[in-house]
């Protein structure tokens, strides 16, 4: 029987180096690879011996576009170990600091990575030249996330405010009034970023995925709430190794995590949006149902509508943070060196990252693991394309490329923060 | 008229471009670093009409070799930046985004200089630090490659 691969040998508009491989046999797909080549950073392993309190700052280094992530879950962790409580003021202004975060990254994502994969043009520079305006609006939008990481972190990449029991420094109040006018401009255009995302052709592409993703029972989540999957898990983090394992592939720089027993899942805004939609914000909710969102939505294509979403929620949460903020007594609380071992799980704009560490008694770095959301992701992409590529193969080969390689865009991976793609290769064997 | 340096600290020659936009702006010039992503470089020159723009290059030139371009003029994608920035947008992008979008300034001039080592944690080698030197002066005295692209507002005046 006649076989090909199809190949992509290197990923465009993703972060990171990595390549994809398609082995069919006939029609049938025996085998999918998305090689992750980008090599491996061992940052866990650097961290080790480093003080608890140069963490963040390290951390925020594997990733330019969600230092924040990192950070978060790293001062997090450490407070857990050492029982550190925050102002709640402080806990707020992380909110927003992450709010920031999701702006930027989600903005850059749908504007200038996503969209040319359903509008038909290679990038976003081709298409800038036929939708100005689009590209211009998605500009903006980074620009104003930016804004909130550099008034909070200090500056817009490897942030450094961000410390265990707070900030090196708090803003003032006028200093986050002053956002309140770009953050209203925003919350209108990522209505209409929904809006215009809607529009757009989706294959049918239902998947029966599980969905991994914090909950807190209040809030969207960002940085608290239990790990919950759509398939029974209700775990605090402490628990993350009872329900989650990682495991390596020869093909692959980045660890492969499945649910124990049961097998890959998915974070990120798919997920996020399945088990906390009803704590999105009113507005949120309500143009999700005007764009035909179903919750869940299992259709990964349409990640570029629940990522605008997402938009809405984040600069709602924004303006609401900024106008109720009062500085608070004291920017952070002090944390003494002292044994433990803590972790925790926050929310990349990716999906679900944890962190764990153990320190010894001086507060130096015993041990660390990093699992980021590309890493979980992984195996859920690769069946993506092992249910998609059947569907395609009436299509010219160039055609079958680009859809795979949307397919694997869907879920805006970051291999920089995985090694700790994309090349496509199909082969007919 | 204003300089711009891209680079990052403590990625070897990455510094080349930061460390002459620091020489430039201690002598009283008009320039400074760029410190975001790539993208954010629309911003940083918007409302000026003539840029330079100073970056290391990974091109396999010699090491501390210099090219300038006129961005306004030509495409960049000759030209490799050893930092390409996030999720395929580097400066050469940037650029070309910025042209699709009519967001160039009037005069765009990129001053690249040939790096040898982007190594994490390594300092900048000594034929780059010639070639800062070398760049520092140029630009300040409109000389060398400069003195035939024509700036009108040049900062020695």
């Amino acid at each position: 029987m006649k076989t090909r691969t199809i190949k992509v040998d290197y990923l465009a508009r993703v972060e990171g180096e990595g390549a994809l491989a398609v082995k069919l046999r006939g029609d049938k797909v025996v085998d999918v690879q998305l090689r992750i080549f980008e090599p491996p950073r061992l940052f866990e392993a650097f961290v080790r011996g480093r003080h608890f309190s140069e963490l963040p700052d390290l951390v925020a280094r594997i990733c330019g576009i969600c230092p924040i992530a990192y950070q978060m879950c790293a001062v997090h962790a450490i407070e857990r170990a050492f029982a550190i409580s925050i102002d709640p003021t402080v806990r707020l202004l992380r909110r927003l600091f992450y709010c920031g975060e999701w702006i930027g990254s989600h903005a850059l994502h749908i504007y200038m990575l996503h969209a040319p994969d359903f509008l038909g043009y290679p990038d976003a520079i081709h298409m800038a030249r036929d939708h100005r305006s689009l590209v211009e609006q998605g500009l903006r939008l980074k620009k104003i996330g930016n804004r909130i990481v550099s008034l909070l972190g200090g500056r817009e990449i490897h942030p450094v405010s961000a410390t265990a029991g707070g900030f090196y420094r708090v803003p003032s109040r006028r200093e986050l009034e002053a956002l309140a006018a770009d953050l209203e401009w925003g919350l209108e255009a990522s209505v209409k970023t929904a809006r215009f995302a809607s529009t757009l052709d989706f294959p049918d592409f239902e998947q029966d995925y599980e969905f991994v993703s914090l909950f807190h029972p209040l809030e969207y989540p960002l940085n608290e709430g239990v790990v919950k999957s759509s398939k029974g898990i209700h775990a605090d983090a402490d628990f993350y190794d009872q329900h989650f394992t990682e495991y390596q592939v020869e093909h692959s720089n980045a660890l492969h995590s499945v649910v124990r027993g049961r097998g890959s899942y998915l974070v990120g805004p798919l997920a996020r949006f399945a088990l906390n939609f009803d704590r999105l914000p009113p507005a949120a909710r309500q143009v999700a149902r005007e764009c035909g969102l179903s919750v869940p939505c299992n259709n990964p294509f349409q990640s570029i509508i629940v990522r605008s979403i997402e938009l809405i929620f984040a600069f709602s949460e924004a303006l609401r943070i900024i106008k109720a903020y009062h500085p608070p007594g004291q920017p952070r609380v002090p944390v003494p060196d002292q044994a433990g071992t803590g972790c925790a799980a926050t929310e990349a704009p990716r999906g679900l990252l944890y962190h764990h560490y153990g320190f010894d008694e001086g507060g130096l770095v015993k041990s660390a693991r990093i699992v980021p959301p590309t890493s979980q992701n992984q195996k859920r992409m690769e069946e993506d394309l092992r249910e998609l590529v059947p569907r395609l193969l009436h299509l010219p080969e160039p055609e079958i490329t680009w859809k795979c390689e949307q397919a694997v865009r869907n879920h805006d991976p970051c291999i920089s923060c995985a090694t700790h793609f994309l090349q496509l290769h199909l082969e007919r064997v | 008229m204003l300089i711009l340096g891209c680079g990052s600290a403590n990625s070897g020659d990455d510094a080349a471009g930061w460390m002459v936009a620091d020489r430039l702006q201690a002598m009283g010039l008009p320039a400074r670093r760029h410190e975001g992503d790539c993208l954010s470089l629309i911003d940083a020159w918007s409302g000026h009409e003539e840029v330079i723009l100073v970056d290391a290059m990974a091109s396999g030139r010699e090491p501390g070799s210099r090219v300038v371009l006129d961005a306004t003029a030509e495409p960049l994608s000759r030209l490799r930046f050893p930092c390409a920035g996030s999720h395929s947008f580097g400066v050469g992008e940037t650029v070309e985004l910025a042209r699709a979008l009519g967001a160039l300034p009037s005069k765009l001039l990129i001053y690249a200089i040939e790096g040898s080592s982007f190594e994490a944690g390594s300092e900048l080698s000594a034929a780059v630090r010639k070639g800062v030197d070398r760049a520092v002066h140029e630009i300040q005295s409109g000389t060398g490659p400069l003195a035939a692209c024509h700036l009108r507002n040049f900062p020695t005046g």
